[in-house]
């Protein structure tokens, strides 16, 4: 178990900071297909 | 659908989501990596009011706010300046760290790290039992050529002698820290940035946050020496490390400056 210790390590920052990366790249890629087809 | 146009689009799909999902990884060690790197700053309730402003943007933009979204979307135009003003000092620490992924350090010699360290510890652990105060900079890959030109150049070879006599409280020399590059004692009086790291224990005295400043800003490793209980501390990477005795240090610092053998 302590090999998988670090997955729990800042457990909350890296939920947030992955959520924040999906909501990122969808919202950017939302704006880039708008340029694409206007 | 022939099965080339199968294979085609199956192959575009797969590529199409092997992208996405490597871009949202990326993404996501790049916020995740900041976000670490704010965490115990100051920074970090700047941020939570830029996250609020970014989140009612939105909201707006959904409901329909024109005049509070235009009013937002031109403090946003504007805030890009004033974000590179108010994040200055995270932003600077940012890039000296990025910058100091030690690629090229290869350390101390032997020899010349086993001499060091045996001085340099030697002399700490006296001065710790007499409760006399030090404040001791290690360079390692970053120059400290800045704090080295704001004290006394000395270049002494390394003895504790030499280290104990600057820190005598009758020195002229025993105000601001000193430092130590390659086989060198470079330079004493040196003054030291202090760490406005919010979250340090209260009790901790000018020479604490001078060590740990100047561990934040460069990959120096500091020594300290607390004149109050005598007690030997150790800053790397903003972090302080107390209550070390003489082999605790020396075991430390061998990992810390010792050249990396070659697998």
């Amino acid at each position: 178990m302590r090999k998988f210790r670090f997955i729990f390590a800042n457990f909350w920052l890296k939920v947030i900071s992955l959520f924040m990366a999906i909501v990122t790249w969808f919202y950017v890629n939302g704006e880039i297909v708008k340029l694409i087809k206007p | 659908m022939t099965m080339s146009t199968i294979f085609y689009n199956s192959s575009l799909l797969f590529t199409s989501h092997w992208r996405m999902i490597s871009e949202i990884l990326i993404l996501w060690f790049v916020f995740y990596r900041i976000m670490l790197f704010l965490k115990d700053t100051k920074a970090v309730y700047l941020l939570r009011g830029i996250v609020i402003l970014i989140i009612a943007f939105f909201v707006f933009q959904k409901i329909g706010f024109d005049t509070l979204n235009w009013i937002l979307a031109k403090i946003f135009a504007i805030s890009v300046i004033a974000l590179t003003i108010i994040f200055q000092p995270e932003l600077r620490q940012g890039l000296v760290r990025l910058g100091q992924q030690q690629l090229f350090y290869t350390g101390f010699r032997e020899a010349e790290a086993e001499a060091l360290i045996k001085e340099v510890c030697t002399a700490v652990d006296i001065l710790a039992q007499a409760k006399i105060g030090a404040l001791i900079a290690i360079q390692r890959e970053i120059g400290l050529k800045n704090y080295i030109e704001s004290g006394i150049h000395l270049d002494a070879n390394i003895s504790s002698e030499i280290i104990r006599s600057i820190f005598v409280k009758e020195s002229p020399l025993h105000d601001g820290g000193v430092i130590i590059a390659g086989e060198k004692i470079v330079a004493a009086t040196c003054l030291f940035p202090l760490s406005d790291n919010a979250n340090l224990d209260r009790a901790l005295g000018m020479r604490h946050r001078a060590g740990i400043g100047l561990s934040e800003e460069t990959d120096a490793v500091v020594i300290i020496v607390s004149e109050e209980r005598g007690v030997i501390s150790l800053a790397v990477g903003g972090r302080l490390t107390s209550r070390l005795s003489k082999n605790d240090l020396a075991i430390i610092l061998k990992g810390l400056i010792k050249r990396r053998k070659k697998k």
